[in-house]
């Protein structure tokens, strides 16, 4: 429970297993799939997977959602035979996939792919046995390809394709092989290429330094992008843009959500592919928008596309007209979950438990602002989360209704955007979206905030008080050098957390 | 040599095997034709079978509710919502009274709801993240009627990428929601489909001379093929299991994948499908009938569309759904499943007359009577909006319950019809529930019953107990409710 003049923590109360056996998301199975088996596109075979469960945990690829159940198994089995059949319809479709008619070579070479490593004597010998079963099967292709289709069909629902293992001893370094694949399943959303693989043998993925290169080359990679909108879609939660619904207000139509999600997207694009990061997702007063959301800014853009504006008067993601709209009622501003959301998501500031029953948020009486409503309202029992950390956060965008436009009075009165807050670094007085934004942008809280959902996010597990070296050493990094989102991300994969198999109770 | 391992094989093959799983590269055999099989249902005691439906954001109580007490005959034609199941009120049980065991939710209280509903225990966390305390009643059943271990069939209709809440309402354990299934195609597909060839080719075998073995179909060759795979697969399973280094999470996450190809090969050798000469007449309904094959495979791009648009919107989606549990029941390809009828906080806009005066407003935002996800408000023409929206949703129910009398399980199964909160915004108390079905003649039918503020795990106990013959602990403390049990 908050306390007046007392900074919240970064949350650190998961409730991780440390597994070894990190299933392939359905995301990294497909795009697996397509590049073990030389393929030019997507397979398509995971459309129908059974999805991960959302919102028990803080990203679908944690430890605890991503699992083998017996509908995930047929899953699997249903399009292992299915891409095997595609790529041995003919034998010339198999030899796209390993140029060879050698047993032996055929299954080291697409093992090493599937399993990313080299298979060892005994798995070489069962596979062996396994094309050899595949022969006697009708066909008409030779029957070097119908034995090559059992062996694909049997290595992609293997355990040793469908999990990213860690078999390192507890607090000892994973092998190469395994760095190459978490940093490939996190970075990329794929498996590891033959050259990283190779990297992997030949050792140069065994110091930190040569890990960092190779993550900072990854990061450049076009992939790299797409896993980041995951990440931030995820983080930030744009789904929720295509349910505004605000059929009674001025300036809005429904046509207005895509734009919003889009113009979202774009903003966080830029961080990333820019070299930007935390201290500008807060403060930067570029935006993006079209026509629509352009007159909402109280600027024109020429054409009808999504375009970078200039944010006249306002900065960082939560002055933006996005996450105002989303978080207005009717062309009120949502004081209340503007307020929370900026606390969970950007400081880690996780309120207690919201009052049983709560009370409905009544009309506004005549000559009452916005912000005296909230402040009645929340004044009783749930005063103590929303006065302190809650509330203040909130009222500071009192200044934008909402839709996210401008405004200077509320029901007549002047908006009232002053508050404080107890940060870190001790209680701090704004006014205004923009003086909070500097303050929280200057501040630890939010760099060690965003280090711990891109930590939580690479390592698959919920974080912990162990944790809190590692996240807070990652927030300095983002705080003290004004850093990118990509080196917060460099720096990570220096951290034993990400090269050692950490295991039990921590 | 293989063809004499598949005539062996043969014998003890179910077609079952077949459709069950069996997605991907189909080769159009016709639905229930061409393999044999013993019928399990002709041997065994009968089963009973439960599908649980829990839809979103409550129901306006005053035009929801029958008034009166007593035989429904009769009192399902006074203008509430509930008039739209009066064709069915001889197998029909409303009860009213039902609470969960956290009446008054703190914040946000739709996950807390969801994970109640079906379990009978308060649940732990809010907002978003709140989970279950234990395991929903398909999961106990499942495990107590299901033969070879097959999981329930965990249904959604709604939108999973709603960005807040979706699956919540069916979970394995503690803590453990279960992913659900959205599209209809995916069960269709198990129901209908019959194996690919796995890289084989699709041309059938050449005939052989009389008194030759017979050449192994393509379904025998997919089976031989997957058992030597999953063989293959289990021997790695167990070496990684036989490990030290693994923690017992990580024990038993890998025996829940090794428990996964056990299920899903006791599922191809299991359950009876098809009427065998003699079997008993209750099977008829085991054939795809009104079934649209056309629409089916038609939802195989299908997306979910916000608006509960005729084909493709939320309730044609339940109705679709609840369609093929009804010929899964008829085939006893499983016995028991869910049906998250919307999600959380629910954003379907369903095209009403109030709605309309209001703007066409989300369900949710009609639930709380104002347009948004968190405030509460006083609106009559939001109410009215609800009021119509609880009519559209007991025609679906009525539909789909069509299709559950049309295969003949009235007197073998209880479909449940539920709420994940009582009305408006997010009260718990009297949270309604319908029952048809009356579980192998254990429970009332053509009654609307008072549970008097009982909790609703008495209630699933009740179910429970009549569906496998024993009460569990897990509901209400192992009580059961009297009142809807038949004398």
């Amino acid at each position: 429970m908050p306390v007046a003049g007392q900074a919240l923590p970064v949350d650190l109360r998961g409730t991780p297993i440390y597994t070894r056996f990190n299933r392939l998301t359905n995301e990294q199975y497909e795009n697996s799939a397509r590049d073990i088996l030389k393929l030019d596109g997507p397979t398509g075979v995971t459309d129908g997977f059974l999805h991960a469960v959302t919102g028990v945990t803080d990203f679908a690829n944690n430890e605890l959602v991503v699992l083998v159940n017996d509908t995930v198994w047929r899953d699997f089995q249903t399009a292992a035979e299915a891409l095997a059949a595609k790529v041995t319809a003919t034998d010339a479709a198999l030899q796209a996939v390993v140029r060879t008619t050698d047993v032996e070579t055929f299954i080291e070479t697409f093992g090493r792919r599937a399993f990313r490593r080299d298979l060892t004597t005994e798995e070489v010998a069962d596979y062996t046995a396994m094309h050899a079963t595949g022969t006697a099967f009708s066909g008409t292709q030779s029957a070097f390809t119908k034995g090559a289709a059992l062996v694909i069909s049997a290595m992609l629902q293997s355990p040793h394709f469908v999990y990213r293992t860690e078999m390192a001893d507890d607090g000892k370094p994973l092998s190469g092989y395994e760095i190459a694949a978490k940093l490939s399943f996190w970075l990329l959303d794929t498996t590891p290429s033959d050259e990283l693989l190779d990297a992997a043998k030949n050792g140069s993925l065994d110091s930190s330094e040569n890990v960092a290169m190779q993550a900072a080359e990854m990061l450049e990679d076009p992939a790299a992008r797409a896993v980041m909108r995951k990440f931030h879609n995820e983080l930030y939660k744009f789904d929720l843009y295509d349910n505004i619904n605000k059929d009674m207000v001025a300036g809005y139509t429904e046509a207005l959500n895509p734009e919003l999600k889009e113009a979202t997207y774009l903003f966080f694009d830029r961080l990333f592919t820019q070299g930007l990061g935390v201290k500008d997702m807060l403060t930067s007063n570029v935006a993006f928008a079209g026509p629509a959301m352009a007159k909402l800014y109280g600027v024109t853009v020429t054409g009808s596309g999504i375009q970078q504006i200039t944010m006249p008067d306002r900065i960082g993601y939560y002055s933006q007209v996005p996450f105002l709209a989303l978080w207005g009622i009717n062309n009120d501003p949502d004081s209340i979950h503007r307020g929370t959301k900026i606390n969970i998501d950007t400081l880690c500031a996780v309120p207690g438990m919201p009052a049983a029953e709560l009370p409905p948020v009544p009309a506004l009486m005549p000559n009452q602002t916005n912000r005296e409503r909230y402040t009645n309202l929340t004044a009783g029992c749930g005063g103590a989360c929303h006065g302190v950390i809650i509330n203040p956060i909130g009222f500071a965008f009192e200044s934008y209704d909402g839709l996210g436009r401008t405004r200077a009075t509320d029901n007549g009165k002047p908006v009232d955007t002053t508050g404080s807050y107890p940060f870190a670094e001790g209680t701090k007085s704004f006014d205004g979206g923009n003086e909070l934004m500097q303050i929280i942008a200057s501040g630890k809280q939010a760099h060690q905030c965003y280090a711990k959902k891109v930590a939580g996010y690479a390592l698959q597990r919920d974080l912990v008080e162990a944790d809190r070296p590692m996240v807070e050493a990652l927030g300095k990094v983002s705080l003290e050098n004004s850093a990118s989102i990509k080196d917060v991300m460099v720096a990570l994969v220096k951290e034993n957390a990400f090269r050692t198999h950490v295991g039990g109770a921590q | 040599m293989i063809g004499s391992i598949f005539n062996r094989r043969k014998k003890t093959v179910n077609r079952r095997a077949f459709l069950y799983g069996a997605g991907g590269v189909a080769i159009g055999l016709p639905f229930l034709e061409g393999l044999p099989e013993r019928s399990a249902w002709a041997q065994n005691a009968q089963p009973i079978f439960t599908f649980f439906m829990c839809a979103a954001c409550g129901v306006e109580p005053k035009r929801f509710w029958p008034s009166g007490s007593g035989a429904l005959k009769g009192l399902l034609a006074g203008g509430k919502a509930v008039d739209a199941l009066e064709p069915f009120a001889e197998n029909l049980l409303i009860v009213k009274g039902v609470n969960f065991p956290l009446t008054g939710p703190t914040g946000c209280g739709h996950a807390q709801g969801l994970a109640q509903a079906l379990t009978g225990k308060s649940p732990t966390g809010n907002g978003g993240q709140a989970t279950a305390t234990g395991p929903s009643i398909d999961t106990l059943i499942s495990e107590a009627a299901n033969k070879d271990g097959t999981s329930p069939m965990t249904l959604y209709a709604g939108n999973l990428r709603n960005g807040y809440i979706a699956d919540r309402l069916s979970f394995d354990n503690s803590g453990r929601v279960r992913a659900s299934v959205d599209n209809p195609y995916k069960l269709y597909t198990a129901l209908t489909s019959v194996a690919q060839t796995g890289g084989g080719s699709t041309t059938p075998p050449a005939p052989t001379e009389p008194g030759t073995p017979t050449a192994p179909t393509m379904q025998d060759q997919l089976l031989s093929k997957r058992k030597s795979v999953n063989d293959l697969v289990r021997k790695q399973l167990k070496s990684l299991m036989s490990s030290s280094k693994l923690s017992a999470d990580d024990k038993r996450r890998l025996e829940e994948h090794f428990t996964a190809i056990r299920d899903a090969e006791g599922a191809i050798m299991g359950m009876g499908m098809n009427p065998t000469p003699g079997a008993p007449a209750q099977v008829a309904g085991c054939a795809m009938g009104s079934i649209d094959e056309t629409e089916m495979k038609g939802l195989s791009s299908w997306k979910y569309n916000a608006k509960n648009v005729e084909k493709g919107g939320i309730e044609n989606i339940v109705e679709l759904h609840m369609q093929l549990v009804a010929l899964a029941f008829a085939c006893d390809h499983n016995r028991t499943g869910t049906l998250q009828w919307g999600d959380g906080t629910d954003h379907t806009i369903y095209e009403t007359p109030a709605n309309a005066q209001l703007g066409n407003w989300n369900l949710h935002f009609i639930s709380h009577r104002t347009q948004s996800d968190s405030g509460v408000a006083s609106n009559g023409t939001a109410e009215t909006a609800h009021a119509e929206i609880d009519a559209i949703r007991m025609k679906t129910l009525a539909r789909g319950l069509q299709h559950f009398k049309d295969r003949g399980l009235a007197d073998k199964s209880v479909i449940v019809w539920t709420n994940h909160v009582a009305e408006g915004f997010h009260t718990m108390r009297n949270v309604p529930f319908i029952l048809w079905g009356d579980g192998g003649g254990k429970l009332k039918q053509n009654e609307l019953v008072d549970a008097a503020g009982a909790g609703n795990g008495a209630l699933l106990n009740t179910i429970y107990a009549a569906v496998t013959g024993a009460p569990s602990g897990s509901f209400g403390g192992g009580k059961e409710l009297a009142a809807i049990k038949k004398a």
